[in-house]
């Protein structure tokens, strides 16, 4: 037991490098692929990329968005084109790193408030795509607030929180589910992470994903359970979800508010209908049912 | 007209103390269950319009425009709804929350975007296209959560 902590406590510092061998995580090419930046621009609303990196009445992606957490409050770096304020230097590999590995391109540990333990289930192409509209972002020269901690104010910390959270790598098909439900646990898992809002978490602020969507008590907003329980959702028909997916209404006519009404707002109501169904039958069939 | 104005203008700052018409003596446990069938009543025709809007009810805009009408119409109850004295403290089941009494201006903003974007509600259905129809339902719906956001209890 001892030895176990004090092993994990070494790491961090070589902790990224070990990590970076993990099998499931391909190597980026160095230069980049041609990506798709009107699909990226589909993959940034689901993934909801705008909420955190825009304040209020701010320009778009240009930072300062306040996001308030047991840890304290974080803000939403620049990830516009300004080369000095924004990331309009970084390479492919950088985003690559950033998006996958929660790593800056000076070797930093990003903070898990930018959910990177969800993208870094993104593929490949998808990662392309975003990374094409990321680049058409018009630069703004807006410097990044720093964050308001009043818990892991040292970033040295994140290598062993990695270690022990951090499940890296694209989301591979599952081969028992039709290409309907992959798609939809795709898009719940990495680019719309549901789970970010709506699965319990650790004492080390880490998912429960042996628990996923049965709902989340942290700040800024408790999100609901929302697996197919029959004390939860488990009475939604594939009619209920779409008109919550696309309009944010409840089967009883009531409204989601708050931060599920911006990620339907800019998310779910863009997206496809195929999308969306994709979406509400992994919603039905393939998320486990948990107790409220 | 400004006595009009200047009438309008007081009401929703004011809307808590407002007696009803005939001063009967007010029961809070009343008051919460008029208002929850009111609430419900708003619901259901946003639920029938939403069917509308997907497409799995017959769209026929004269019925379109009665439901329009109809939230309209309800979304001037809600400054009626709330008296003092009818909050948490006196009512065990109600979700209202305590701002709507001590943030009385952010309580009426919120009423006014339902009004506001009700009545644009109804002009879109005059109007008849359904995908200016299904913005405005949108906007309708976003006035519900803004309100429930910051004046109803979370856990619903
Ligand atoms: C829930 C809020 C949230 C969402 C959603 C979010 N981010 Fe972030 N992001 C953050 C925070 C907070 C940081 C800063 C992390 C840190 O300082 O450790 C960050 C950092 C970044 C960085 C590093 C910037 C730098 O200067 O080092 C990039 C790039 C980035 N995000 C891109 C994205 C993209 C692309 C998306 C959508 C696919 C996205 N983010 C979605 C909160 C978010
Ligand atoms: C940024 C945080 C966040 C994300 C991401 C998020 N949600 Fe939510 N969700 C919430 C909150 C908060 C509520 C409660 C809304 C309210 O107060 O009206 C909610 C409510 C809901 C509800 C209503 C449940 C009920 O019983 O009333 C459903 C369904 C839902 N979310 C599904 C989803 C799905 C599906 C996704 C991914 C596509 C998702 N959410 C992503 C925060 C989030
Ligand atoms: C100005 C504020 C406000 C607006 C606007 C508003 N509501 Fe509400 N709503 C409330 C409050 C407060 C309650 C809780 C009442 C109580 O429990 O005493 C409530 C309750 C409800 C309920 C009842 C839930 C229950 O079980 O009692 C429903 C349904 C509802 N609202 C739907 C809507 C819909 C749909 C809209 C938009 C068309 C809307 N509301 C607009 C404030 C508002």
């Amino acid at each position: 037991m001892l030895l176990a902590l004090v092993a994990a406590l070494a790491v961090p510092v070589a902790g990224a490098a070990s990590a970076d061998s993990a099998p499931a995580d391909s190597a980026p090419a160095v230069s980049a692929p041609a990506g798709d930046a009107a699909r990226g621009a589909e993959l940034a609303a689901l993934a909801n990329c705008a909420s955190c990196h825009t304040a209020a009445g701010g320009a778009p992606y240009a930072g300062g968005y306040a996001l308030e957490t047991p840890y304290g409050v974080f803000h939403g770096p620049n990830i516009t084109q300004d080369p000095d304020h924004g990331i309009g230097g970084w390479t492919w590999p950088d985003f690559v790193d950033a998006m996958r590995r929660g790593r800056s391109p000076d070797g930093r540990h990003y903070y898990p408030a930018f959910p990177y333990p969800s993208y870094t289930k993104l593929h490949d192409d998808d990662l392309a795509d975003l990374w094409a509209f990321v680049q058409t972002i018009a630069p703004v020269a807006q410097p990044s607030l720093d964050h308001a901690l009043t818990r892991y104010r040292r970033r040295s910390v994140l290598g062993l929180w990695k270690l022990l959270e951090l499940d890296r790598g694209a989301l591979r098909d599952d081969p028992r589910l039709d290409a309907e439900l992959n798609r939809g646990r795709y898009l719940v898992e990495a680019v719309a992470h549901c789970g970010e809002c709506h699965t319990p978490r650790n004492g080390r602020g880490g998912r429960i994903d042996r628990k996923a969507l049965a709902g989340s008590e942290l700040p800024p907003e408790p999100g609901p359970n929302i697996t197919p329980h029959e004390d939860a959702l488990g009475g939604w028909t594939a009619d209920d979800w779409e008109a919550l997916l696309d309009l944010g209404i409840l089967p009883d006519g009531d409204f989601v508010g708050g931060e599920m009404m911006g990620v339907v707002e800019h998310g779910t109501a863009v997206i496809s209908a195929e999308d969306r169904r994709a979406i509400a039958r992994w919603l039905m069939e393939g998320v486990a049912p948990q107790p409220p | 007209m400004t006595l009009l104005l200047a009438l309008s203008l007081a009401l929703p700052a004011s809307a808590g103390d407002d007696a009803p018409a005939a001063s009967i003596q007010l029961d809070a446990q009343k008051v919460y269950a008029y208002r929850h069938e009111v609430f419900e009543g708003i619901g259901a025709h946003m639920k029938a319009l939403s069917m509308m809007v997907k497409g799995e009810a017959p769209v026929r805009q004269v019925d379109m425009k009665s439901h329009a009408i109809a939230l309209q119409a309800m979304s001037t109850t809600v400054p009626h709804l709330f008296p003092k004295g009818t909050g948490p403290d006196a009512v065990k089941d109600t979700e209202a929350l305590a701002t709507i009494w001590t943030d009385p201006e952010g309580f009426a903003a919120a009423t006014k975007a339902f009004q506001d974007s009700s009545a644009a509600l109804v002009t879109a259905a005059e109007g008849g296209d359904m995908k200016v129809f299904s913005g405005a339902f949108r906007n309708v719906g976003k006035s519900c959560g803004g309100c429930h956001d910051n004046f109803r209890k979370d856990d619903h």
